[in-house]
């Protein structure tokens, strides 16, 4: 689904963001991306997005080289991939179903179309009772849940998250992880970047370590250390490790 | 672009143009002024341009004879202009000494007539020559000046007109230099109102841009406010220059009379200057504001 071919990312001000990395992503999977701040998680998704473009290597999302992509296709690349940030990006004018609705209004989704989905995708974040509610008047964690139903209302077979319990506490964290594991569950390909342990810990399931732009640990049901809670003898799970 | 998406970025559109009151009204007042002076230099050239049009084509040669000179010696100078130039003339009038006065004393009723009448008449009798060819003045004229009987010959060609032809050519390189500028200065008056209001909208644009908007659709509503600044702006600056102008002419009419048939105030001329207006407001408005979202959308 995502196939990353030793991709360097070098932004224009000389910061090597990425540097030679490889690995996929598999269809339906659910994946977190780890590592301190400024290791090249969010530029890893940018990539994905086509937000920048590789300075070598290949970007590959179901089946399309991304890089290569024409300007005017990446639209219709995004309206395939539904993107979550720490700071919800929410439009402080609009209600929960607004936002939601407006993801549709600007590909031109026809208006019955869109008050048919539009409220399927906020039952599904469980946020219906709120439609009408502006985003300064719901708390940090629904906020964002309305964020993931706007990334959501067009059904994208992927789903980004940089960051989603940023700005959230530990309860509303573990709620939002959770909504992301039933979206995954349903056959989303799910991708998290985080440097929340606790929720990387708790949730065990593949940890893609990034440090200084390079995967360093790349292991299944594992926790947020490498060499924690992680068994390093069972091919099983071990599916790639690099030494930093 | 279906009917859906056009409706939904004419609300989004007049919603931001009402949201953004204060910008708007900064913004069309502005694109008013621009094409305000624009319109009105415009006009200025215009008004020049045919008022030495006109005199260009102004062919008359007035010929005042000596005070004493009697009328029937005029007469006599009149046939002898006739026998040699008959040819070239299209038309003269040979005008008595009281007859001068009496126009003098109906064009001027404000100058006390200071004991003027039959016995003291400071004008002397008057030919007037029209040519066919107003290129041929200089044969007449010199050959009115070498007459003993006349005391001076004007040509509209000779006095004050071939400086003021010289001046038109002038102005009209300046004036067309002015105009460019002035334009140019109203283009980028409207497409850095638009950047203000793509920078108070980058959150939006962001948002559109993440969710699949296509570039078409970002850059629509910002070409249709652009558009909206130009030609409200075109509408008022344009109303408040033919405003003031007409009220120009009007008084220009009343104060100075002769000056009238030299101004444009046509309806028809000035409904060009309007009309241009607006085009200009429109056109600059949609290039102004295409220039800014273009560079804005060109950064990933
Ligand atoms: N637009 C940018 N221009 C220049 N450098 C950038 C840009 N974005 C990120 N970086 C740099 O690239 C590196 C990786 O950043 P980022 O991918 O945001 O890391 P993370 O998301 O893991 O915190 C950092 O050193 C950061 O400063
Ligand atoms: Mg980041």
């Amino acid at each position: 689904m995502i196939e990353f071919d030793d991709v360097c990312l070098r932004y224009p001000n000389g910061t090597q963001a990425l540097d030679h990395v490889s690995t996929t992503i598999e269809k339906g999977e659910f994946c977190f991306l780890v590592g301190a701040s400024g290791m090249g998680k969010s530029s890893l998704l940018k990539l994905v997005y086509r937000e920048e473009t590789p300075s070598a290597g290949r970007v590959i999302v179901n089946g399309t080289d991304v890089a290569a992509l024409p300007k005017r296709h990446v639209p219709l690349l995004r309206r395939r991939i539904g993107v979550v940030f720490q700071d919800f990006r929410l439009l402080s004018k609009k209600t929960a179903a607004e936002n939601v609705g407006y993801a549709l209004d600007v590909i031109g989704v026809p208006r019955r179309e869109k008050h048919r989905r539009v409220p399927k995708a906020l039952e599904l974040v469980d946020l219906l009772h709120k439609a009408d509610a502006y985003p300064d008047e719901l708390s940090g964690g629904e906020q964002q849940r309305v964020s993931m139903a706007r990334a959501l209302v067009n059904n994208p077979p992927i789903l980004l998250a940089d960051e989603p319990t940023g700005n959230l506490d530990p309860d509303a964290s573990w709620n939002i992880v959770q909504l992301l594991s039933k979206i995954n569950i349903t056959g989303t390909t799910v991708v998290v970047a985080t440097h929340d342990r606790d929720i990387v810990n708790r949730m065990a399931r593949r940890v893609v370590t990034l440090s200084e732009g390079r995967i360093v640990a790349d292991r299944q049901r594992a926790s947020y250390d490498v060499g924690e809670a992680d068994s390093p003898g069972d091919p099983m799970t071990r599916r790639e490790e690099v030494s930093p | 672009m279906n009917l859906r998406t056009v409706e939904f970025q004419i609300v989004e559109t007049s919603a931001n143009i009402r949201r953004n009151g204060l910008m708007t009204a900064a913004a069309v007042t502005n694109a008013a002024a621009c094409l305000f002076v624009l319109g009105a230099f415009a006009l200025a050239l215009w008004n020049l341009h045919s008022m030495t049009e006109q005199l260009s084509h102004e062919s008359r040669i007035r010929i005042f004879l000596l005070k004493d000179v009697p009328f029937e010696e005029a007469q006599a100078l009149e046939s002898e202009i006739d026998t040699r130039f008959g040819n070239m003339i299209e038309e003269r009038t040979l005008i008595p000494r009281e007859q001068v006065l009496e126009e003098f004393i109906l064009k001027f009723p404000s100058i006390p007539d200071a004991g003027l009448g039959e016995e003291n008449n400071p004008f002397p009798h008057e030919l007037q020559v029209k040519l066919k060819d107003p290129e041929e003045w200089r044969t007449v004229t010199e050959f009115a000046r070498a007459d003993g009987r006349v005391d001076e010959v004007r040509s509209g060609r000779e006095s004050g007109l071939e400086p003021l032809l010289k001046l038109r050519r002038m102005t009209r390189i300046g004036g067309i230099i002015l105009v460019t500028f002035l334009g140019f200065a109203t283009l980028l008056t409207i497409s850095n109102t638009i950047r203000l209001t793509i920078y108070a909208r980058r959150r939006e644009i962001g948002i559109m841009q993440l969710v699949g908007a296509t570039s078409r659709f970002i850059r629509f509503p910002f070409l249709l406010e652009g558009v909206f600044h130009g030609t409200l702006g075109a509408l008022l600056g344009g109303a408040a220059l033919l405003g003031g102008y007409t009220s120009l002419v009007s008084w220009v009419a009343e104060t100075i009379p002769a000056f009238e048939r030299w101004l444009i105030y046509s309806a028809d001329q000035l409904g060009i200057l309007f009309g241009g207006l607006i085009a200009i407001g429109l056109l600059f408005g949609l290039i102004g504001s295409w220039m800014s979202v273009s560079r804005h959308l060109q950064s990933p």
